[in-house]
C-alpha cells in the first residue's frame, strides 16, 4: 500500500521533482527572490546566488523566471550541463534566447545581432534577463570575459542585458577569474541551509501541500531530521520521504526520532558527528552532502 | 502489511483496471474484517452504486448514515441519507431520517422540505391521519409558520374532523387578524369556505372579509344572500351595515343598524353606529331623536366624547335646533370648555352669559355647572365628580364678581363658525370611529389604511410574516423518479419565484390531487394551484420579496451559516451538487461566508456545467470588499478554468495571467499560461522556450 493511503495525502509531500506547488518561500529565499528583482528592475546588470549543494538555488531560479512575466521581461533560464562550452556557443545561444531569429556564425555579428534585439526590447519597454543555473561550472576566463563583454551593452543611462549567476560557492572563484567582471557583481546573494526552525515550517508547509491534515513528524523527529539532513531541503525531502514509507509499512500514523534515525541510517546519512553543517568546514561539509547524494542516486 | 491493507490495495489496483465488481468483492472482505471501518464501507456503498447495484448500496449506505448520526456527526449523516434519498426517492423512511436530522441541525428550512415531501406523499395516498401527523411535526420544527397551520387545519376539515378543523383555521384567523391582513384573510377564507359550506360563520367571516379585502360590493352582495336565510343574524346585520357603510350607502346601513337595534336594542356601539348612518343619510332629526333617548346611557357609559362629536355634528346640521344647543351648552360646561361655551352661548344669542364670563383680562372661565346641565346631564355625585376631574373646585374657588366685571371679547365669537366649519377628512374621522368600535370585534384595521378600498390591499406586511420558508415555497420534488429533479433543494431564489407564483396563504402546498404517484414532482403541481398576479400585485410582491430576502439576511447567524456551510461540504463531497448549492446559497447569508459560498457555488456549478452560472458566482465574489490576495488569485483561476471549459483560451488566458501577476505558483498557473500562450501562437509562453540547457 501506498503511504499516501495510509496518511491521507493527495500527493507525495517530499518528492525532489520541481513541483511550484511546494515552493517554500524560507525567509532567505523571499530575501534573496526581493534582492535579484531590485536588480533586474533597476538594470543593475550582474547578480549571484552562490549556495551549496540542495540548498533551493534552482528551485529559485525557476520561481524567478516564473516572475519575470512576459509583458515586462524577455528572460530565459540557461542551464549548464556541462563546462566544455565555448564563449561562441554560449553567445550565439543567449542571442538565440533573447529573441535573435538566427544568429549569425561570426561572434561579432552575433553581438550586433544582440545589440539591436536588446534595443528593440528596451523600446518595447520590457527588460532582458538571462538566468543561469549552475554557473559555477562557467570555469574559463573567457567565458567570464564574454559575459563581462554582454554586460557592456548598454545605451546612455542604462544597461540592456541583466545577467543572474546561481551556483555553487566555487561561482566566486570563476567570477574571480576575470577580476572587472567581479567587480560588476551588484547583488550578491547566499543560500544556506535551514535553520532547526526552518527545517520544521518547511516540513509542515509540504504536508499540507500535499493534503495532509496534521503533523505527522513529532518534535525529536523533526530535530532529528534537521540533524540528519544538516537542514538541506533536498536531504530533508529524501530523509522524510523514507520516514513515511517506513511509518506506513510499520502501520504507524505519527513520526519518531526512532523511525527518522533508522531511516537516516538506512539511507547512510548518519555521517560521523551531528553537528550542523554551519559548524563544520565548509568544502568538508559539501564534499560529505555531495558524497551522500551520490550514494542515494545510486540506491534510488 | 495487514490483511485488511492487501484487500485495499488490491481494491485499488482493480479500479485502476476498472474492474468494479472485484474491487466490491475487496472492500465486502475488508468490511467484513473491520465492521467499524465506516470510511470503507462508504467506499463499498460508493462502489456498489458504480455497479448499478442500488440494494447493496442502500444497505451499507444505511449502516453509514447511522453510524454517523448516533455519534453526532449530524451533517455527514444528512449527506449520506441524501445520496440514499437520491437513489431511491419512494423511500418514506428517509424523508422521515433527514427531515429530523435536519431539524436536529437547526436546518428548519431543510426539514420542512422533507416534512413536506412526506405530506404530499401520505396525501396522495389518501392517509390523511399521518400527513396530519407530519404537519403536526412541521409545526414543531417552526411553530410560527401559519402556512403549516393553515395545512393541518385544512387536513383535518379533509380528513373529515371538522371540528379541529375549523378550530386550527380560527385559531389561524386570530393570529392574521392580529397581524392586520385583510388580504391573507380573505385568502383564508377562500381556501376554508369550501371545506365547510354549510358554516354560516364562515360564510359570514368570509363576506366581511371580502368588505375588508376591498371588495365590499361583492361582500354586501353574499352578506344581502345569507340574510334572506337568517334574516334576524345578528352578525349578518352588523357586517352588512360595515359593508354597506364602505360603499357609502348610508341609508342602507341605517336601515341595517335599524334592524338590527331590534334585535339587540341596547348595544352601544350599534347604536353609535345608526346615529352616525342617520347623520351621514342626512337625516338629523331622527338622530337627535335616538340621541335625546340614549344620552343617559352614553353618559352612564361614561361616552361624553361620543355625546360631544355627535351633538357637534347635530349642530351643524341643525344649528337652530335648541335641544342640540342645550345639549352641546351643558357637554362644554361639564368638560371645562370654557371658548365653545361661549361660542355656542353668542350662536344661540345669549350674550349677557357671554359678556360676563370675561375677566378684567380678557381671559374667559367656564361657569359652574348650571342646575339645568345637571338635569340634563343626571349625573350622580360619583360620576359628576369623575367627569369634571378637580374642575369643580377651582371652578366654585373663582369670584362671580370678577367674572362679570369685564366684557366678553367679541372676536373669538365670530371666529367660530370659522372654525366649526366642517373638516376636509372629517369624514374620514366617522368613519374611522364607526369601524374601530362597532366592528372592533373583527379586524381592528388601521385608520390610513381605511380610506379607501386600494388600502385594504396595502396591509400586506403580513404577507412576509407568514411566508416563512422560502425553502418550502419551492417544492422540492417528493419522491421522484427523476433523480436531478429530487435531489434539488429550492435555493431562496427559486422559493422566492414560487412566493410569487401563489397568493394563498397555503403557498406551497399542493392543493389539487397529484395525477402521479410517487413519480410526481410537487414542485410542477405547486405551480398549477397559482394565481396568476396582476402587474400591481406582482411590483408589490417584488418590493415584498426584496424586505423578505433583507430580513432573512440580517437574520441568519454565524452558526446557522456555519451549518449550511458544512453541510453544502458534506454534499459536494457527496456529488449531491444542487443540494450543495442550496446550502451555499443559506450560507453566504451570513457574510462571513460569503466568499466561500460563492467559491464553491461556483465550483458545484461548473461541475454540474452550468458555466453562466458559475462564472456569475465567481464574479459576485470578486465584488466584495477586502478580498485576500490568494481569495482573489483562487476566484481568478476558477474563471480561467471556466473560460477553458468554454474554449475560450484568449481569456481564460486573461483570467490565469492575472493570478500569475499576484503568485506566480498558484496552482501551477505558469505551466497553465505556458500552454494556453502555445495553444494561442502567442511567443514566449513555452518554459521550453525559456529554458534551455548548455
Amino acid at each position: 500500500m501506498s503511504y499516501l493511503e495510509h496518511f491521507e495525502f493527495a500527493r507525495e509531500p517530499f518528492s525532489n521533482a520541481p513541483d511550484a506547488r511546494f515552493y517554500f518561500d524560507s525567509e532567505q529565499h523571499l530575501q534573496a527572490q526581493r534582492r535579484l528583482r531590485f536588480a533586474v528592475d533597476s538594470n543593475k546588470g550582474l547578480a549571484v546566488v552562490v549556495g551549496g549543494i540542495g540548498t533551493g538555488k534552482t528551485t529559485l531560479a525557476r520561481r524567478m523566471l516564473d516572475q519575470l512575466g512576459e509583458d515586462r521581461y524577455q528572460s530565459s533560464l540557461l542551464i549548464m550541463v556541462h563546462s566544455g562550452v565555448t564563449p561562441e556557443w554560449l553567445l550565439s545561444h543567449i542571442a538565440l534566447q533573447m529573441g535573435v531569429a538566427s544568429p549569425a556564425a561570426d561572434r561579432l555579428v552575433i553581438l550586433r545581432q544582440l545589440y539591436e534585439r536588446l534595443l528593440e526590447i528596451d523600446a518595447q519597454g520590457r527588460r532582458a534577463v538571462i538566468l543561469i543555473d549552475e554557473a559555477q561550472m562557467l570555469q574559463t576566463r573567457e567565458l567570464m570575459e564574454e559575459f563581462r563583454g554582454l554586460l557592456n551593452l548598454e545605451i546612455p543611462g542604462r544597461k540592456l542585458l541583466n545577467i543572474l549567476f546561481f551556483g555553487l560557492p566555487e561561482l566566486e572563484d570563476n567570477l574571480r577569474l576575470d577580476p572587472p567582471l567581479a567587480q560588476r557583481v551588484a547583488v550578491r546573494c547566499q543560500i544556506t541551509p535551514f535553520t532547526a526552525q526552518n527545517t520544521a515550517t518547511y516540513i509542515w508547509h509540504r504536508l499540507q501541500v500535499a493534503g495532509g491534515r496534521r503533523m505527522v513528524f513529532d518534535d525529536d523527529a523533526i530535530a532529528a531530521v534537521h540533524q540528519y539532513s544538516r537542514g538541506v531541503p533536498r536531504l530533508i525531502n529524501t530523509l522524510c520521504d523514507n520516514c513515511l514509507f517506513d511509518a506506513a509499512l510499520l502501520d504507524r500514523k505519527q513520526i519518531d526520532e526512532q523511525i527518522v534515525i533508522q531511516a537516516a541510517q538506512a539511507l547512510d546519512l548518519s555521517g560521523d558527528d551531528s553537528a550542523p553543517l554551519d559548524d563544520v568546514d565548509l568544502d568538508r561539509g559539501l564534499e560529505q552532502i555531495e558524497s551522500m547524494l551520490d550514494r542515494l542516486e545510486m540506491k534510488l | 502489511m495487514s490483511n485488511k491493507e492487501k484487500l485495499i490495495a488490491s481494491a485499488q489496483k482493480n479500479l485502476l483496471k476498472g474492474q468494479v465488481t472485484k474491487a466490491i468483492k475487496d472492500y465486502q472482505r475488508v468490511v467484513e474484517l473491520d465492521p467499524k471501518d465506516i470510511r470503507n464501507r462508504q467506499k463499498l456503498a460508493d462502489l456498489f452504486v458504480r455497479a448499478k447495484m442500488l440494494k447493496e448500496a442502500q444497505e451499507h449506505y444505511e449502516a453509514v448514515a447511522r453510524y454517523f448520526s448516533e455519534n453526532g456527526f449530524f451533517l455527514k449523516a444528512i449527506a449520506v441519507y441524501k445520496q440514499m434519498q437520491r437513489l431511491d426517492p419512494s423511500r418514506i423512511d428517509i424523508y422521515h431520517r433527514l427531515a429530523e436530522l435536519n431539524a436536529r441541525q437547526g436546518l428548519v428550512g431543510n426539514s420542512l422540505a422533507e416534512y413536506k415531501s412526506l405530506v404530499n406523499h401520505y396525501e396522495k395516498l389518501g392517509l390523511l391521519p399521518e400527513a396530519v401527523n407530519v404537519l403536526q411535526k412541521m409545526k414543531d420544527v417552526d411553530p410560527e409558520n401559519l402556512n403549516i397551520r393553515v395545512k393541518i387545519a385544512e387536513t383535518y376539515a379533509r380528513a373529515g374532523m371538522q371540528d379541529k378543523g375549523k378550530a386550527e383555521f380560527l385559531d389561524i384567523l386570530k393570529a392574521l387578524k392580529a397581524k392586520r391582513d385583510p388580504a391573507k384573510i380573505l385568502k383564508l377564507f377562500e381556501i376554508f369556505q369550501p371545506l365547510f359550506p354549510e358554516d354560516m360563520e364562515i360564510r359570514i367571516g368570509q363576506a366581511r372579509a371580502l368588505i375588508d379585502a376591498g371588495d365590499a360590493a361583492k361582500g354586501v352582495d353574499r352578506l344581502k344572500k345569507l340574510l334572506v336565510a337568517q334574516p334576524a343574524n345578528p352578525d349578518l346585520l352588523r357586517h352588512l351595515a360595515a359593508g354597506l357603510h364602505r360603499l357609502g350607502d348610508f341609508e342602507g346601513e341605517r336601515a341595517a343598524c335599524k334592524n338590527l337595534l331590534e334585535l339587540v336594542p341596547g348595544d352601544a356601539h350599534i347604536r353609535e353606529g345608526y346615529l352616525r348612518a342617520c347623520l351621514k343619510a342626512q337625516n338629523p332629526e331622527e338622530a337627535l331623536e335616538k340621541l335625546e333617548l340614549w344620552r343617559e346611557d352614553f353618559v352612564a357609559a361614561k361616552r361624553i366624547d361620543l355625546l360631544k362629536d355627535l351633538y357637534e355634528k347635530l349642530h351643524e346640521a341643525l344649528p337652530r335646533e335648541p335641544r342640540v344647543v342645550k345639549g352641546l351648552k351643558s357637554l362644554y360646561q361639564t368638560l371645562g370648555e370654557g371658548d365653545k361655551l361661549l361660542d355656542i352661548m353668542a350662536f344661540s344669542g345669549d350674550a349677557s352669559l357671554v359678556d360676563s364670563l370675561a375677566d378684567e383680562d380678557g381671559e374667559r372661565h367656564p361657569p359652574l355647572p348650571s342646575a339645568d346641565t345637571a338635569e340634563f346631564l343626571q349625573l350622580g355625585e360619583d360620576s359628576k365628580e369623575e367627569l369634571l376631574g378637580e374642575e369643580p373646585d377651582q371652578i366654585e374657588d373663582l369670584p362671580l364678581e370678577f367674572l362679570m366685571d369685564e366684557p366678553a371679547p367679541a372676536e373669538p365669537v365670530r371666529e367660530e363658525p370659522r372654525i366649526r366649519e366642517p373638516l376636509v377628512d372629517e369624514d374620514l374621522e366617522l368613519d374611522l370611529e364607526f369601524d374601530g368600535e362597532i366592528f372592533a370585534e373583527t379586524v381592528p384595521m388601521a385608520a390610513t389604511k381605511i380610506s379607501g378600498e386600494d388600502d385594504a390591499f396595502d396591509g400586506d406586511s403580513g404577507e412576509l410574516e407568514l411566508i416563512e420558508l422560502p425553502e418550502l415555497l419551492s417544492g422540492e420534488p417528493a419522491f421522484v423518479e427523476d433523480l436531478a429533479e429530487s435531489e434539488s433543494v429550492p435555493t431562496p431564489e427559486e422559493g422566492g419565484a414560487d412566493f410569487f407564483a401563489d397568493e394563498l396563504p397555503d403557498l406551497e402546498f399542493d392543493l389539487e390531487p397529484q395525477p402521479e404517484s410517487l413519480s410526481a414532482s410537487s414542485s410542477a403541481a405547486g405551480g398549477a394551484t397559482s394565481v396568476p398576479l396582476s402587474e400591481v400585485d406582482r411590483a408589490r410582491l417584488d418590493g415584498d420579496l426584496h424586505r423578505f430576502k433583507k430580513v432573512l439576511e440580517s437574520q441568519i447567524d454565524e452558526g446557522d451559516a456555519e451549518t449550511h456551510f458544512n453541510l453544502g461540504i458534506a454534499f459536494k463531497e457527496m456529488g449531491l451538487l444542487d443540494d450543495a448549492v442550496a446550502e451555499f446559497d443559506q450560507a453566504m447569508k451570513n457574510l462571513a461566508r460569503r466568499l466561500d459560498s460563492l467559491a464553491l457555488k461556483g465550483i458545484c456549478l461548473a461541475e454540474k456545467g452550468d458555466l453562466d452560472g458559475a462564472e456569475e458566482a465567481f464574479k459576485s465574489a470578486l465584488l466584495l470588499p477586502d478580498i485576500a490576495e490568494s481569495d482573489l488569485c483562487n476566484l481568478y483561476f476558477e474563471l480561467g478554468l471556466l473560460h477553458e471549459k468554454r474554449r475560450q483560451a484568449k481569456e481564460a488566458l486573461g483570467y490565469f495571467e492575472r493570478v500569475a501577476v499576484q503568485d506566480p505558483s498558484f496552482r501551477e498557473v505558469s505551466q497553465v499560461i505556458r500552454k494556453l500562450r502555445r495553444e494561442l501562437g502567442i511567443g514566449g509562453g513555452d518554459d521550453k522556450g525559456r529554458v534551455s540547457y548548455l
